[in-house]
């Protein structure tokens, strides 16, 4: 792909003895939102500082529309930048803050001034131009140093976990308007964030990261449905993992567990063997076990979760499994310390090792 | 306690220069302002007061300027030798006057740099910096310590310069540092007479270093009077200075 506006290239960064970025290739295209998805310490932030051009890699190239970054400084990038919190410049009013990076561009005062107006509304801030950041919330605060970041129209907007230090429901109003804004502008965007819902909810596109590389990359949809490594399943979506091994009988397969229990898996997976099966919640149905029956599971603990109730089930060898049972049948008789037999429904997630 | 013992001497002095005689005498026997007007009639008080107020401004600027520009720098290229800074920037803060006045002396004789007025002022200037530095680096690091680094990287990203950054950024949000290390370098560098003495020329004679020479041959009230007015000007600038800024949060006093 050469009309990538960012490209990765084997991309190393080492901090002491921690391998912070390992080797990392990605590729992103003109007008994308990739997120940067991972736990902390999974090297996210370090890669987006890279990209930056805080630190230089170690090894490896950055191309930012089609041109090496090598030795080219962060004032030199054009990227626009909203950081998790604090970035606001407090002795600025909220127009200045805006105009600053066009004040760097040298450009004309009327047009600055037009433009800064144009950003605000863009955020819905327009009255607040002559606010100082200490006088605006937090949520407005962050929508200021959006428009700031996209004042000089960037080639590339990047957002280092800009939502979390708001409130959940602050945080999912700014995430729409981040959509809207994204698409509207057509800003090619990298997110990073440790909040898979709100890399579900904005990205075209999701790198999972772990100890400094990228597990997956995929469509939201993608990785959350067949995630390419254990680490992926568990880290996005609900998962249990089980061990075993796969074996087929008949048509289908089984799964056995170590702890013996059998599931019958509807769809064959790719082969037989020893691996690990990956339950999503809403992969589990149960039934209510008839007494003595070998299969049965002991329901510990039924939470409500809004559209559905969780249930936790304990195998027999002590693994725990989390079930969505959104059916107001099933929930009426299942009370904790039931007896339940487990199935499962859809295609099965297999990692065979 | 230890207030008092500071303060008790300075109120004798206060007391004394109001005096009528023309020998010190505690308690003073009447009231008058004429040692007061005898300062300011004389001529050499009078060049060594512009001298000095020249000298403590410049002095002044010079180490604030060199202290927001380390610190900034500092963090910028080398945060792990913060210690290591500090340590070389506090270095004069112990090192006594009475060998450094001397090395100024010989390092100036020795170059030639103090031959003319203009290279003696320069070296006397640079000593009062160095003399200086720690109160500015106290002042302005503490008060850059609070200040995220996001807000420089933001800028940084948004395509400003060093010296935009500086200018538009650092400089506006470190006032009350700056404010305050203004004021001690300026009072430090007024009235330091050591140094000054060591290195004082026909031609430069700061104020500390005349009011040794007058009292050498006058022992009148006139610099009980000069020790009145620089007391409370000492005393003006820091409460202007710690309404301005807050200095016990400047210096790192209080939290």
């Amino acid at each position: 792909m050469t009309d990538a506006l960012l490209t990765l290239r084997s991309v190393s960064r080492r901090y002491g003895s921690t391998q912070a970025v390992d080797g990392v290739s990605l590729e992103v295209a003109q007008g994308e939102f990739v997120s940067l998805l991972g736990p902390s310490g999974c090297g996210k932030t370090t890669l987006l500082r890279l990209i930056a051009g805080f630190s230089e890699p170690d090894a490896g190239d950055i191309l930012i529309g089609g041109r090496q970054m090598k030795g080219v400084p962060p004032a030199k990038r054009n990227l626009g930048l909203v950081f998790q919190n604090y970035s606001l410049w407090p002795h600025m009013t909220v127009a200045d803050n805006v105009a600053f990076g066009l004040d760097c561009r040298g450009m004309r005062r009327a047009e600055r001034r037009a433009r800064v107006a144009e950003c605000l509304a863009l955020v819905q801030l327009d009255a607040m131009a002559g606010r100082y950041p200490r006088e605006l919330s937090g949520g407005q605060q962050q929508r200021v140093a959006l428009a700031r970041a996209l004042a000089y129209r960037p080639t590339l907007l990047l957002l280092d976990e800009p939502l979390s230090a708001l409130d959940r429901k602050l945080r999912e109003d700014l995430q729409g308007e981040l959509r809207r804004l994204q698409r509207e502008l057509g800003v090619t965007t990298i997110l990073v964030t440790h909040d898979q819902d709100e890399a579900i909810a904005l990205s075209n596109r999701i790198a999972v990261m772990n100890a400094g590389r990228i597990e997956h990359v995929g469509h939201p949809q993608q990785i959350y449905t067949r995630p390419a490594t254990a680490f992926v399943a568990e880290f996005v979506g609900r998962a249990s993992l089980l061990e075993g091994h796969i074996a087929s009988e008949g048509a289908g397969a089984v799964f056995v567990g170590g702890d013996g229990l059998k599931l019958r898996l509807p769809e064959a997976p790719q082969g037989c063997g020893s691996a690990r099966l990956l339950l999503r919640p809403e992969m589990i149905s149960v039934a209510r076990a008839t007494d003595g029956d070998p299969r049965a599971v002991k329901v510990e603990e039924i939470v409500f979760a809004g559209a559905a109730h969780d249930v936790v089930l304990r195998l027999p060898g002590g693994a725990q499994v989390v079930a969505s049972i959104s059916d107001p049948a099933t929930i009426a008789w299942m009370v904790p310390g039931c007896a339940v037999t487990i199935s499962v429904q859809g295609s099965p997630i297999c990692f065979y090792r | 306690m230890g207030c008092l013992y500071l303060i008790a001497p300075t109120l004798v002095v206060a007391m004394a220069s109001v005096s009528p005689t023309a020998t010190m005498r505690f308690p003073p026997e009447g009231f008058s302002l004429k040692w007061y007007a005898n300062f300011f009639a004389r001529p050499e008080f009078m060049t060594s007061l512009r001298l000095s107020g020249t000298l403590a401004v410049g002095v002044a600027l010079a180490a604030t300027g060199l202290a927001v520009v380390l610190a900034v720098t500092l963090r910028r290229t080398a945060p792990k030798f913060g210690g290591a800074m500090q340590a070389l920037v506090l270095m004069p803060a112990v090192l006594p006057t009475i060998v450094l006045g001397p090395a100024v002396l010989i390092f100036g004789a020795q170059t030639g740099i103090a031959g003319g007025f203009p290279g003696a002022l320069l070296l006397l200037a640079g000593a009062h910096v160095a003399l200086t530095l720690p109160f500015a680096w106290q002042a302005v690091s503490t008060s850059y310590a609070t200040l995220p680094p996001m807000l420089e990287e933001a800028a940084e990203v948004a395509g400003a310069g060093r010296g935009r950054i500086l200018a538009r950024l650092v400089v506006p949000m470190l006032v009350p540092g700056i404010v305050a290390a203004l004021t001690f370098c300026f009072l430090v560098s007024f009235d330091e007479p050591v140094v000054a003495l060591f290195t004082t020329r026909h031609d430069m004679v700061t104020l500390p270093a005349q009011v040794f020479t007058y009292l050498r041959f006058r022992a009148d009230p006139t610099i009980a009077a000069l020790s009145t007015m620089m007391s409370l000007i000492s005393l003006a600038l820091m409460l202007v200075a710690d309404r301005v800024v807050g200095l016990d949060r400047i210096m790192g006093l209080t939290r």
